[in-house]
This record gives C-alpha cells, structure tokens and sequence, in this order.
C-alpha cells in the first residue's frame, strides 16, 4: 500500500532590520525541526538579508518598507508556490519559541484549519501595558469582525491548506493580524487558540514601539475601512 | 468691506488664476476635472468672502431659511465626505504598490526550490 504523502510544512517569517538576531531565529526553528523556512526582508535598511541568505534558507527581500501584514502574505504566497501543505508564521524578532511550532502543527493535522498562538491564555511575564493593549485591540476586533479571541494581535499562527486557499486579506501593516480574524468568521474556518510562550528580550523590549496610541487609531480607520 | 474678504478673494483668485494657467500649460497633473473642482471651491470661497448676503440665499432657496449654521453643518459633512473618499483612494493605492512589491519579491524565488518540492 502507497504511504500518504507527507505534509509539507513551511514557516514564514516576516523581518524588518533585524539583521542582529535573525540568524538565532532561524537556527532555532531548525533545531526545533524544521527546516523548510522563507524570510521576507522587508525593505531592511541593515543587512538582515544577507544574514538570513546565509543560513541557506529562501530570503526574498521587498524593495520597499510595505509593512508586516504585506511581507507575511508574500510569504504565504511564496509558501503557497512552493507546495505548502502549512504555514506557520512567526515574528522575526526571536520573541516566539519555535518549540511551540510542533503542538501548532499537531492541531492542524487533527482538522483545525487555523491555530493562533495567544499571549494572552498564558501572560506570565508580560508586561501590564501589553496587556491591557491587547485586551482593547481584541474588543475593537469582535467590535468591527465579530469574533471573539484571547489575542487578535499574535503573529503566531499556523494555516491549513483549507485557509491558506481562502483567506484574503488587504491591509499590510499591524491590522492585518486583525484582518485574518475577520476572515476566520467570514469562511467559518475551524479555529482553535494554543497558549503561547512569549520571550520579553531586551531586544524585542527596546525596539521602537511598533503599537503607540496613533498607529492605533489609523489601524482601526483601516478595520473600518476594510470592513466596509 | 473688511480687510479679511479682500484677502480671502485674493487668495482664491491665485488658485483659479494658476488653475487655469497649468490647463492652458497642459501640464500633466492638471485635467479639465480638476480645474473645475478647485474652480467651484475657490470660486464659491471668493462668492462667500465678497458677498456674505450670498450664503443666506443659498441657504434660503435650498430651504434652511436664515439657518447659516445648518450650511456650515453641511460644509463639515461635505469635507468629510471627501476626506474619506481620499482616505480610501491612498489606501487603494498602498495596496497596489504592496502587489507590485510583492510580485518583484516573488519573482526572484528560486526556481531550483520550485522544483525541488
């Protein structure tokens, strides 16, 4: 009897200078087991594809600067294009363990078409704004989209084939996280939330601060705008 | 006649005034539809500032009687209104320099891997 053919399982990670740390990430998820990995630089200013490109992995670089929602769905693409069976995405700024890549997978094999990672199901050690930012970003999502989730802002999440062919998303920038909520409720995919571990870096920590009070009121402008 | 209406009409009067010399310039940014647009705009602006007796008979012979506040209401809306439309075409525009972005990023791909799955 002919074996199933295995799955193929890529993961995309969308990276924008991070040319100091992306080389741990990706050797991370190595020893973590997979080894089928694209980096998106997106419109880096510092060498973080040359970095990425010598890890031996497939680096494809945006010219310009267009966002994380639009390096992560270019990912996805290539992924698609590549014959990805699934698609894990994860940030590039090594604060996702990869150790947390196998149980995602494990709960898309069981039937789940989307699994996102929550900060929030497990917040030991995150910081008390982050929180509170995310609870308010995860009321204006159900508020706009209508679905509720524990933390609509992670970027760590895995796709079934089923989703990768259905969702369609537009923004390119932090609303897309939200975006994909809105087409979880729309296609009726089959979600499940998996408790994720977060790593507080000095690093990820000192980085500017990507969610302020504007990005936040043009992120839900842009909600609005493209759930209308 | 205030200081304020003779600026104001001036300052109208350069905007219809280079308007209509980059149409008769055929530049390219400036179509027959925008020179209209800011023709109307600036020229309504100028009407108002030199005739003030004008916007109580719009708002009259649109039936708001004497009401001039329930106009500017209307002005607000009408900003707004535009405000938004020009949100939604640079954000239809963002997209697209995204899909262009992307299919210059995708096309590099390297082919030996396409194959190799």
């Amino acid at each position: 009897m002919e074996s199933p053919k295995p799955t193929s399982v890529w993961v995309v990670i969308p990276a924008y200078n991070e040319a100091t740390v992306i080389q741990g990430v990706i050797s991370e998820i190595r020893s973590s087991g997979f080894t089928n990995i694209i980096v998106i630089d997106d419109g880096s200013i510092d060498n973080t594809q040359e970095q990425a490109s010598n890890s031996g992995i497939v680096t494809l670089r945006h010219l310009l600067n267009r966002g994380k929602g639009a390096a992560v769905k270019t990912g996805i693409e290539a992924a698609k294009e590549l014959g990805a069976d699934i698609v894990v995405t994860l940030d590039g700024d090594g604060q996702h363990d990869p150790a947390d890549i196998a149980p995602m997978i494990t709960l898309i094999r069981e039937g789940y078409d989307v699994v996102l990672g929550s900060r929030l199901k497990n917040c030991d050690g995150m910081p008390a704004h982050k929180i509170a930012h995310n609870r308010i970003g995860n009321f204006l999502v159900w508020m706009v989209y209508g679905l509720w989730v524990t933390d609509s802002q992670s970027g760590f999440r895995a796709y079934s084939k089923k989703a990768l062919e259905l969702i369609d998303t537009k923004t390119d920038r932090y609303e897309y996280d939200s975006e994909v909520i809105r087409e979880i409720h729309r296609h009726q995919l089959r979600f499940t939330e998996l408790p994720i571990q977060v790593r507080y870096t000095e690093y990820s920590m000192g980085k500017v601060q990507k969610m302020n009070l504007k990005n936040g009121i043009k992120t839900l402008i842009k909600m609005i705008l493209s759930s209308s | 006649m205030s200081i304020y209406q003779i600026v104001l009409a001036l300052v109208a009067l350069v905007f219809i005034g280079n308007g209509i010399a980059k149409f008769i310039r055929h530049e390219r940014s400036q179509t027959i539809f925008k020179l209209g647009v800011s023709t109307v705009i600036w020229g309504s602006i100028m009407a108002f500032a030199l005739f003030p007796r004008v916007s109580f008979m719009v708002s009259k012979s649109i039936g708001l009687g004497e009401n001039l506040n329930t106009l500017i209401f209307i002005g607000f809306i009408v900003v707004f209104v535009i405000l938004f439309k020009l949100l939604a075409i640079i954000e239809r525009l963002e997209r697209n320099l995204s899909e262009l972005v992307r299919k210059e990023a995708l096309g590099k791909l390297p082919p030996q891997k396409k194959a190799s799955v």
